[in-house]
């Protein structure tokens, strides 16, 4: 960081240049911008607590999530909470009489237990559940929804690799259980921690390669 | 003397920490979090409206704006980078110059004018704050000169741009340029100090 670099972080702290571009893809110079913001901060001055009724406005003015950059839900698919989706997937499974399970369950289960991931996926708000079991050696999936409400629309699964870009693994329905064959250029990506998740696509599913309507569910494999 | 910093710093980590778990909840979505940040932090961010619009509808309505921009952006926050509370200011800020910029009453009365008006209320609130930091950069700025201090804040709290600064100032563009630059490298030496 040189002294100019520094004096252009002040600038752009004071709004006097548009550094933005370099704010968002340089870190060291990230971080002497907000050097400078916490130097500048005491001017902006002392705290003030804001009327009482702001919160309800500001609240009541929120976008709903599914009108959100779409390019923001599927970064935001990665914060989901994998622990709390397997104990609960764990608990769904345990609940579910053995005649409810669907036909290719058993199959799957008697695999070897190595071999076996799991995930649940849940919606951020609401009712719903998606258990998901996964035979890594035959490359087969069991989708199981459990109180899920598509809205008219068709229940699309993805999976998230690490380059964060979102990969069909097809369209599921909404109340039967399902058994499918993940293409095997898929089977790779379906490792422990990798984020699943589930959108709501038009009918036949997203017409780009790419989800086009709400993230409604998501959850995280792991191994059993 | 030493255990009250330790604990006052302890505290002020364990703020942070909490900011900075609520904007990452915020980034998934999560609308509690998003009600817990604005518990945590609305004061602070109404007060920076508060400043530059003075208080009322109008910093009402950029509380509401910047609010909104922190649902929207919650995702860019990085804590690797930025400080949680500089980060919510800045958004803070850029909505309040934005409605100053569009309610278009901004002054151009001269910035020595500028000056005398927008440090007259604040000296109530600054024996409010207390903070060292903050007095610490008044008397940086004081030692500047008034007019060296008056250019940062008129860029800082009217979102004034160069161009501006200059007509304002009666000066060349080159040598309002070079003056803040003057000021923002004695400034940060006078704060390291």
């Amino acid at each position: 960081m040189t002294d100019d670099d520094d004096l252009l972080a002040a600038e752009h702290a004071l709004g006097l240049a548009d550094a933005s571009a370099r704010e968002a893809s340089d870190p060291a110079f990230a971080a002497a911008v907000d050097a400078w913001r916490a130097r500048l901060d005491p001017m902006l001055g002392p705290e003030r607590a804001p009327p009482a009724e702001l919160w309800e406005r500001i609240s009541a003015r929120l976008p709903a999530n599914d009108t959100a950059d779409p390019a923001r839900r599927w970064r935001v698919a990665t914060f989901a909470a994998s622990a709390a989706a397997a104990v609960l997937l764990l608990g769904l499974l345990v609940a579910r009489p053995a005649g409810e399970a669907p036909a290719p369950a058993p199959q799957v289960a008697a695999t070897a237990p190595a071999r076996m991931m799991v995930a649940a996926l849940t919606p951020k708000e609401g009712k719903g559940a998606l258990s998901i079991t996964y035979d890594k050696s035959a490359g087969r999936m069991v989708i199981n929804p459990m109180g899920m409400d598509a809205r008219g629309r068709t229940p699309e699964l993805w999976v998230i690799p690490a380059d964060g870009r979102p990969r069909s693994l097809g369209v599921v329905p909404e109340k039967a259980a399902a058994a499918m064959t993940v293409r095997p250029e898929h089977r790779a990506m379906l490792a422990e921690g990798v984020t699943l998740a589930l959108s709501l696509e038009p009918e036949g599913g997203s017409p780009t390669g790419q989800p086009t309507g709400p993230v409604v569910m998501t959850g995280t494999m792991s191994a059993v | 003397m030493e255990l009250v910093r330790t604990v006052a710093r302890s505290d002020g980590d364990a703020a942070r920490e909490r900011l900075v778990a609520a904007i990452a909840a915020v980034a998934a979505g999560d609308r509690r979090a998003f009600h817990e940040l604005y518990q945590r932090s609305s004061a602070k961010l109404y007060g920076v409206c508060c400043r530059i619009l003075g208080e009322g509808q109008d910093a009402e309505d950029a509380l509401q704006e910047a609010y909104a921009n922190v649902w929207r952006r919650a995702d860019r926050f990085d804590a690797s980078r930025a400080s949680p509370i500089t980060w919510l200011a800045a958004i803070a800020r850029n909505a309040a110059i934005d409605r100053l910029r569009a309610r278009g009453s901004r002054s151009a009365a001269p910035i020595e004018e500028a000056f005398d008006i927008a440090d007259a209320a604040p000296l109530a609130d600054t024996l409010m704050e207390q903070a060292s930091d903050a007095r610490r950069l008044h008397g940086c700025l004081g030692e500047l000169g008034g007019g060296e201090a008056a250019l940062i804040r008129t860029a800082f709290l009217e979102g004034a741009s160069y161009p501006e600064l200059a007509a304002r100032a009666g000066e060349p563009l080159g040598t309002i340029k070079s003056r803040i630059r003057r000021a923002l490298i004695k400034l940060r030496e006078c704060l390291c100090r």
